[in-house]
């Protein structure tokens, strides 16, 4: 009997309470999707992604939810020595392709193959985004691969007129050329950055073997 | 995502950014005597031909071992080389150092370790 004269009741009121309390969960929802990336770029955290469905986006986007879309083809591509052949789909858009796997900017720097990722701008790419358990600094560039490489290429070309706030270093017969922006380029990751609450970067370095670059990060 | 365990020795002192790490190069020849004597080496780390340098994962730069006082300054084309046979330590024939060959190499108490929870090293 007090169940029949309930139930009526529940399920009115729960009827008016739903629109409410869904739009506040959407809210919720959207706000946090938006949110997740920034947060675990600038300060380090692991937030997981909300899994969207969408069938037009690539195998390396979903593969990676948690980092801010920043290179897309050099994502793309397997991490091996020998696959770095993709790099030429990033490089083709400002550097030139002048050898097997080897590539030469507007400036003249090249890059080519090396380092424990097997090419320069695999290694490169590690520095597009924090590391936030490595010992230690790592220095992360605010932007896309192909902006990475456009500053590189600007601040390699002040160093060599030998602009003001720029100075080259000599170490083995490598240059350790160092360039200072006025405003920043990135930001302070890895345990270091963590510790310091992440602080804004306004100068890169780059070293060179030659007219190889061996790598290139903020700090 | 994965667990990794990194090993290094410090930070490197010369670009202040990466991190100096064992890494051991088998020459061709030391991998043809573990084949002809595979029952007198552990996976090739108690190797005597084996080379173990200290390496530097960001600005390259090499030591001979873990106190970071002699530099090495082999290079195969822009690549940081290994002493012996002279082939970059980017190459297939190198590796960086497990625990148990930094174990053998007697420079245990040198190593420090890293949990990572990234897919990157």
């Amino acid at each position: 009997m007090i169940a029949k004269r309930q139930a009526p009741h529940q399920r009115s009121n729960f009827n008016r309470k739903t629109p409410g309390w869904m739009i506040g969960l959407l809210l919720v929802i959207v706000l946090y999707a938006f949110a997740q990336p920034w947060l675990n770029k600038r300060l380090g955290w692991n937030l997981p992604a909300i899994p969207i469905a969408d069938s037009s986006s690539s195998p390396s986007s979903n593969s990676s939810p948690s980092q801010p879309p920043v290179d897309s083809s050099l994502d793309a591509k397997p991490s091996s020595a020998d696959s770095s052949h993709a790099d030429s789909a990033t490089a083709e858009s400002f550097l030139q392709k002048v050898g097997d796997q080897t590539f030469r900017s507007p400036a003249g720097l090249v890059y080519k193959r090396g380092s424990a990722e097997g090419h320069r701008l695999k290694h490169l790419e590690r520095h597009l985004r924090d590391i936030p358990d490595r010992p230690g600094p790592h220095g992360v560039f605010n932007g896309t691969m192909d902006e990475f490489l456009r500053i590189i290429d600007a601040g390699y070309t002040r160093a060599k007129n030998k602009e003001s706030g720029t100075s080259v270093k000599n170490d083995n017969g490598r240059e350790e050329i160092d360039i200072r922006f006025p405003s920043e380029i990135g930001f302070l990751g890895g345990q270091e950055g963590k510790r310091k609450g992440n602080p804004p970067l306004k100068r890169l370095k780059i070293i060179l073997d030659e007219d190889s670059v061996i790598t290139a990060y903020p700090f | 995502m994965t667990d990794k365990k990194l090993l290094y020795i410090r930070q490197c002192p010369i670009c202040e950014q990466g991190l100096a790490r064992p890494r051991i190069c088998r020459s061709p020849a030391t991998q043809m005597q573990e084949k002809k004597e595979p029952d007198q080496y552990i996976a090739g780390s108690n190797n005597p031909n084996s080379v173990a340098v200290v390496l530097c994962d960001e600005c390259e730069a090499i030591w001979s071992d873990p106190t970071l006082n002699e530099r090495i300054r082999t290079k195969a084309d822009s690549d940081p080389a290994c002493p012996q046979c002279h082939q970059s330590l980017w190459g297939p024939q190198s590796h960086w150092a497990s625990l148990e060959e930094i174990y053998l190499l007697g420079w245990y108490n040198y190593i420090q370790v890293a949990l990572l929870h990234t897919d990157s090293e």
